[in-house]
Order: C-alpha cells, then sequence, then structure tokens
C-alpha cells in the first residue's frame, strides 16, 4: 500500500475529527482573509476615490461629515457658505478651479446634487479622467443644458431603472417622509460609470435650487443674486507643481487651509487628511475583527491537535504493526504529520474559496449602503499567505503526535493489544 | 503540552494586539504645533499665546497664534503695525516695523490681525536672531521675545514643542 494511500485511509478512520479541524480551520482562514481583504479593499478605495477632489471648501463642521456628504453622498453638509467667499478663494493664486454644489435634496435614496456644469466639463474625477455621456464608455443622453433638466449617475440610474426622458420630483431633504417639490425634473443624460460614489447620485443645474417651489423667498433671490447666494460647499482644486518628473500639489497649500480655517463660517477640507481618521475610528473594528479569527485558528490549530493526539492513541497497535512489518520510524513520524498536512491543507483550500463566497456577499451590501464598489475576487497578501500559513500550523500541531508515533515502543503495543 | 498551548495563545495575543500607538504620546506629537513651519515663541507664557516667526529669505512674516495647543488657531491682535528690535549674532541691531497684512480669506483686516510682515535686506542670509517687541493683546500690553531658530519656551520643556512639519 503506497504512502499517501495509508494517509488516506488512516483520516477516513477518524473522519468526524477530521472534517471538524479542517472545517474550522477554513472557517478561521476564511475570516481572516474577508476582515483583511474588506479593510485593504476599502481603504485603497476610499483614498483613490477622493483623488479627483483636492481639497472641499466648506461650513464649519466635522470634516469627516464634509468628506462623506459631498464626494461619497453618505450624509448632509453641515450649513452653507457664501459664493461670494467661494469666488474670493477661487482667486487665490493657489486654487485653479473651483466647483460649487448644493445638497439637501434626494430622489429613491440617491442625494440630488445641485453642481455647476463644469463639474462634467473640467472636473477629473481620477487623474485624466472626465465623466462621459458617450455610448461607447458606457453613458448616454447629454448634459443639463436647462434648469428642469438632470443627470444620473450609472449606478443611480441602474437601480431606479432610469431611461432618457423620464421625469421625477426632487424630495426638499435626505430623508424619508421629506416634502416633494412640484417641479418636473426630465433625464437628459446618464453617466458613464466611473467606479467612484459619483455614480450613485442624480445631478441638476445648480442655479434650479434655489428657485424651486417650497424653497423661501430669500432662496428664490439667490437663483438671481450672487451677493447673497450660499452654498453647501465647493471642490477645489490646487495648483501643482513639478517636481523631476512628477506633479505634486503645491507645498503652500498649508498657509492657505490656516487662512481659511481661521474664517468664523468656513474650513478648508483636505480629504486625504480626514481619511486616515476615519480608519483609525474604524480600524479597532479591524483589529477585534482580526483578533478573533486569529483566535479561531488557534482553536482550530488546538482541535487539530487533539483530534491527531487521540486518533494516535487509538491507532497504537496499527502503528505498532507497521513498524514491526518493517515501516520505520522516520515512516510513522512522516505519516502522522502527512495527515496534519492534508487536513491543514484542505481546511485552507476551502477557506480561501469561502472568504471569496463571503467578500461577494459583502461587497453587494458594502454597493448597496455606501456606494463603494468593491471587488469579490480581489487578491490581498493573506490570500496568497493563507495556504503555506494553516500549512504551517498544521505542521506544528501536528509534530508532537508525530513525535510521539516515533517514540512509539512497538512490543508493548502490541503486547498491550493484544 | 501546556508551553505548546501557552505559546500559541501568546502568539495569538500579540498578533491581536500589536499595531497601537499609546494615546498619550500621539496627544503630544500633534500639541503645538506651527501652523507655517516655522519657529513657535510663548508670548510671556504659554497660556497667553504664540508668535510664530518665519524667515524666508528677506521677508519676515510673524503670526500671531493661540496659546498652549491651540497653535492653528490665529490670534488676531489690533496694532497696525508693531515695531521688532532684532539683534543678530555678530551684535548687530535693528528695530524693523511689521506691517499688518491681513488674511483675508480668514475675515482679517487692519485693526484685526494675526499676520504681520516686514522684507528688509538686514534679514538677508541670516539663519539666527533674537528680537523683542511690545504689543497690546486683549488690552494688556505684553512683551514678544523671539530666539530664531530655538523659539522661547519659558517653563517648558523643550520636548513638548513639535516645531516644524509634522
Amino acid at each position: 500500500m503506497s504512502f499517501f494511500k495509508i494517509v488516506l485511509r488512516s483520516l477516513r478512520q477518524h473522519i468526524m475529527s477530521t472534517v471538524l479541524a479542517a472545517f474550522s480551520i477554513a472557517i478561521g482562514t476564511a475570516l481572516l482573509i474577508t476582515v483583511y481583504n474588506l479593510k485593504v479593499q476599502t481603504q485603497e478605495k476610499f483614498e483613490s476615490t477622493g483623488s479627483g477632489v483636492d481639497a472641499i471648501l466648506a461650513p464649519k463642521g466635522s470634516p469627516l461629515q464634509v468628506v462623506l456628504s459631498s464626494i461619497y453622498n453618505l450624509e448632509d453638509m453641515p450649513g452653507e457658505i457664501k459664493w461670494t467667499f467661494v469666488k474670493e478663494v477661487a482667486k487665490s493664486d493657489l486654487v485653479t478651479d473651483v466647483v460649487s454644489f448644493v445638497k439637501g435634496h434626494s430622489f429613491g435614496d440617491f442625494h440630488v446634487n445641485a453642481i455647476e456644469r463644469k463639474f462634467f466639463t473640467e472636473f477629473e474625477y481620477k487623474p485624466g479622467k472626465k465623466f462621459s455621456f458617450v455610448p461607447e464608455d458606457g453613458g448616454s443622453g447629454r448634459l443639463f443644458e436647462k434648469p428642469l433638466e438632470a443627470v444620473a449617475g450609472a449606478e443611480a440610474a441602474k437601480s431606479l431603472g432610469i431611461k432618457l426622458g423620464d421625469k421625477f420630483n426632487p424630495v426638499c431633504g435626505l430623508r424619508s417622509g421629506a416634502p416633494v417639490h412640484k417641479e418636473l425634473i426630465t433625464y437628459v443624460g446618464i453617466m458613464a460609470p466611473t467606479g467612484t460614489p459619483h455614480d450613485f447620485a442624480i445631478y441638476i443645474p445648480l442655479t434650479t435650487v434655489y428657485g424651486m417651489e417650497g424653497h423661501s423667498n430669500k432662496s428664490a433671490e439667490m437663483a438671481e443674486n450672487e451677493e447673497v447666494r450660499t452654498v453647501s460647499g465647493a471642490f477645489i482644486k490646487l495648483r501643482r507643481i513639478k517636481v523631476g518628473s512628477e506633479t505634486m500639489i503645491h507645498p503652500d497649500i498649508h498657509r492657505l487651509k490656516y487662512e481659511i480655517d481661521q474664517n468664523k463660517g468656513a474650513q478648508f477640507v483636505v480629504p486625504n487628511e480626514v481619511l486616515p481618521k476615519l480608519f483609525s475610528i474604524i480600524g479597532w473594528v479591524t483589529k477585534v475583527l482580526t483578533g478573533i479569527s486569529i483566535l479561531v485558528i488557534v482553536i482550530a490549530g488546538l482541535f487539530l491537535f487533539v483530534s491527531m493526539y487521540w486518533a494516535l492513541r487509538e491507532r497504537r497497535r496499527n502503528v505498532a504493526l507497521m513498524r514491526a512489518l518493517g515501516a520505520t520510524r522516520r515512516t510513522v513520524f512522516a505519516l502522522t504529520l502527512t495527515e496534519a498536512f492534508v487536513i491543514a491543507l484542505i481546511g485552507a483550500v476551502f477557506g480561501v474559496i469561502t472568504a471569496h463566497l463571503l467578500l461577494m456577499a459583502g461587497v453587494n451590501m458594502i454597493r448597496a449602503e455606501t456606494g463603494v464598489m468593491l471587488s469579490a475576487t480581489y487578491l490581498t497578501i493573506a490570500d496568497i499567505l493563507a495556504i503555506p500559513g494553516a500549512v504551517a500550523l498544521g505542521i506544528l500541531t501536528g509534530l508532537i503526535p508525530a513525535i510521539q508515533a516515533y517514540r512509539l515502543g512497538v512490543l508493548e503495543n502490541l503486547r498491550m493489544i493484544s | 503540552m501546556k508551553k505548546l498551548i501557552a505559546i500559541l495563545i501568546l502568539t495569538a495575543a500579540a498578533a491581536g494586539c500589536s499595531g497601537g500607538e499609546a494615546p498619550e504620546a500621539h496627544r503630544k506629537a500633534e500639541s503645538h504645533k506651527a501652523p507655517h513651519n516655522g519657529v513657535l515663541n510663548a508670548i510671556e507664557k504659554c497660556s497667553v499665546g504664540h508668535v510664530e516667526a518665519l524667515l524666508e529669505g528677506n521677508k519676515l512674516t510673524l503670526y500671531f497664534v493661540g496659546g498652549h495647543d491651540k497653535t492653528t488657531t490665529s490670534l488676531p491682535i489690533a496694532a497696525e503695525s508693531m515695531e521688532l528690535s532684532i539683534e543678530l549674532e555678530n551684535g548687530s541691531e535693528k528695530i524693523l516695523v511689521l506691517d499688518a497684512k491681513p488674511m483675508k480669506l480668514a475675515g482679517e483686516k487692519i485693526g484685526n490681525c494675526s499676520r504681520f510682515e516686514v522684507a528688509d535686506d538686514f534679514l538677508k542670509g541670516i539663519t539666527r536672531f533674537d528680537a523683542s517687541s511690545e504689543v497690546e493683546i486683549n488690552g494688556t500690553l505684553r512683551t514678544i521675545t523671539i530666539h530664531y531658530p530655538e523659539g522661547y519656551h519659558p517653563g517648558h520643556k523643550e520636548h513638548e514643542h513639535h516645531e516644524g512639519s509634522e
């Protein structure tokens, strides 16, 4: 009988503990890979998504709220800033472009953002990439030109089943039950997918929002009179300088930020500074989940050890017989170690598969809740290390039973059983 | 076997707990930040406020900022200009007049300004100087002492100030 046939027969003899040990290793491995994968992907996604916006000119309030609202469409903005102030900031030598927007409206769980037209013509959501309505890119229609026209992000259009020419009434607020405006707005464009949270919003012209029925007279005046106009905030593009072959944001950005931050009504929010704070807030959750995953793997290792230990005790006579029939100490040592190796390998392989099935469910949930698109097939270092790591754990835990098998006395075990 | 279990548990615990930073250490690193990467000098004492001195070529800019760790908040004063007596290492002295340069985006104006500037060839090429002045802050006449580039921090341990980029 070949070496591996003996291993498989031995595993079949204690099939229950083999399956349970492999299952627990699979669970631990799957948890660890899933947690790590989600952490890496979310962080990468959040950080890269913000790259289209160098900074946000916003009212005083939580910078995190500003980022979540303006870029990720997850919150409302903390207040308003004056249009004239935005224009003052735009004059700064450090600023190359400013795009003002008004938040606070929604439709079917999606934010309806009133925004300046140049957001679609000048703004780059990723370096070198502008929004597109071209069918080849996956878009359709055109950019809004009249006050009662709108364009929808790719995911918002897909989710709401929007077709060109469809009409909708914006809701005055972000919560369900808020009053609905009477204005009927027509979709004239559907943006090509960008893979960013911009896909999860509907956009209308900036000035449309002021004159909507139900808004105050002062709001209506804002449509015409720039002196009294307020906006929720503005995306800022900053001047870049060349350092060698690379371009980077002008180093004096901190002076501009300091100056604006001293203003009683405004702040200068840099997404790349705020997002690490977000990750430090949610970092402890990742740590706890990672800790639990490691604990499950350790318990799985202990379980494997105990099952191997008791399996050996039950098979002492078999091992003694093998030795009596000519098997060397090294052979029985290798047999026991290989059993542990095989169980760990099976567990790890199933763990990797299970992890990506869990990710499949997780990414759909995250996409639905936050608009951030992650991938279930994304591989991290955890995927690469999972199998060798679990196998190493298997070998480590199988070492003591293997040594016991190596030292097993042939005569006493044959005599004891007979 | 007991040893093995203990080693496994300790390894898991260490892996789960690594990567943390002591909150106290983090808090200290955040405190007393010079917002323009200049040199912070306490105004008489740290609680009153600080003057951040920034020397670029022949231009000297002073930013009046808050006390304690509120150094990223401006401290506007009523003065339209201020006289600063500067002494160099070689013993040469000069009185420079710094004019208020309001930060418009901050809503400042002359008479309520936290930035003062002067450009003078006397400052060209120098890397070290001591300076003093007197200004009225919130109705009280305060003495300004500047040690450049060390900073002026009476009663403070040196390590508590983290000037420059952070």
